[in-house]
């Protein structure tokens, strides 16, 4: 398979949490705004891009029956150094992302991209496979809390989007209104999936 | 046995490049970090007691060493200097009184270079919401505007000046005492802060 098509699968044939329903704890818990799934994606796409690197360049040198304990090493140094950064320079989101930004080491995306590809493939693949997979996840992350930012508190990144006299519904930015924003997107991708295919 | 032997010394080498980059990226990182603790957490109670100043008084932070803790380790007071064309006007530091009612109030004191009360915010504590809590009301922290004299800042039921809140006698006994450590290590403050 090409760069390309490595990199572009994460976009839509396999995006994570839409299509191979992964790490979804994060995806439920923190999309309350935009904002805060835009923060989670990038945050989980660096972990993402930088893991795939270096568990690509010592793929041949770590040994099977320790890979995952040295993959999750590799992973968890790259979650501590985001949430130094974090803390350092953006101290708002790191504290609305809270204990999430420490459990992006037990997000399954990122430990299965490292199982599933960057384990068995050369670098650039690799690099692009963690790419288009985080892009994938921030892109689902941010879509759907700028959905429920809409409904539940009728702003968009913390600006006003609707009409003066909007009753916002709270339940939208509440823990129900997670699984039943991931429900409706789940059942449009598809029924645009099966539409393609028919045609 | 090669195996196993492959497994621990690459094992040992990743963790051993993990953590330099760790401790790396802590040391890089720590002063900022610290500064956005300190702005988001006390910068507000700071800015609240100060007068007017044109410096960023977190930045221009003057640490007092406090002794040791029981640990052995030593403790030090931040002093948030305002200034005004490079000059101090005022400072603002933290005080603790644990005579609250439950736990410790944390109370942010505002002195000017005289070493007269300009302001005072209740930071964190954990007294009864609606009784000990109002300790944080504004009529009550206004009262301590303008003394000196640690004597002066206490109740006036024991010859202080501070009008304590009807119901809430132990928790503005305690934001009291507070507010006297502070006036009380103000000598050992100025004389830094003036260095």
């Amino acid at each position: 398979m090409s760069v390309a098509k490595e990199f572009t699968k994460g976009l839509w044939n396999e995006i994570p949490p839409f299509r191979l329903v992964l790490g979804l704890c994060p995806v439920l818990a923190v999309t309350t705004a935009a904002k805060n799934g835009l923060g989670m994606g990038l945050a989980t796409t660096f972990v993402l891009v930088f893991a795939n690197l270096i568990i690509s360049l010592l793929r041949n040198i770590i040994p099977r029956k320790v890979r995952i304990a040295a993959f999750i090493v590799v992973i968890a140094s790259f979650v501590v150094i985001v949430e130094l950064v974090m803390q350092a320079y953006f101290y708002p989101l790191f504290k609305v992302l809270g204990i999430f930004i420490p459990l992006i080491v037990v997000n399954c995306i990122i430990l299965g991209r490292a199982e599933a590809f960057a384990s068995k493939n050369r670098v650039v693949p690799s690099i692009a496979d963690g790419l288009g997979m985080g892009i994938g996840f921030t892109l689902s992350l941010t879509f759907l809390g700028a959905v429920r930012e809409i409904i539940g508190s009728g702003t968009l990144f913390g600006h006003p989007v609707m009409w003066e006299s909007f009753q916002p519904f709270s339940v939208m930015v509440q823990a129900p209104g997670a699984f039943i924003c991931l429900g409706l997107i789940l059942a449009l991708m598809n029924w645009i999936s099966v539409k393609q295919k028919k045609r | 046995m090669r195996d196993l032997i492959r497994m621990v010394v690459v094992l040992t080498a990743i963790c051993a490049g993990s953590a330099l980059v760790l401790s790396y990226t802590n040391q890089a990182t720590k002063n900022q970090r610290e500064y956005q603790i300190t702005k988001y957490v006390r910068g507000p109670s700071v800015i609240a007691v100060l007068g007017d100043f044109d410096n960023d008084p977190l930045k221009d932070v003057v640490k007092i060493d406090m002794g040791k803790d029981d640990k052995g380790r030593i403790v030090e007071k931040d002093i948030f200097v305002a200034k005004r064309d490079n000059k101090p006007v005022s400072m603002a530091y933290e005080s603790v009184s644990d005579k609250g009612y439950s736990g410790l109030i944390n109370v942010m004191v505002g002195l000017d270079t005289e070493g007269k009360v300009i302001g005072v915010a209740v930071m964190t504590h954990s007294e009864t919401p609606g009784k000990g809590s109002l300790v944080e009301e504004q009529d009550f922290r206004d009262q301590f505007k303008g003394l000196q004299v640690p004597q002066d800042v206490k109740l006036s039921g024991a010859g202080g000046k501070i009008d304590a809140i009807s119901g809430a006698t132990v928790s503005s006994r305690a934001v009291a005492e507070a507010v006297a450590k502070a006036l009380e290590l103000f000598p050992r403050v100025i004389k830094e802060v003036m260095l």
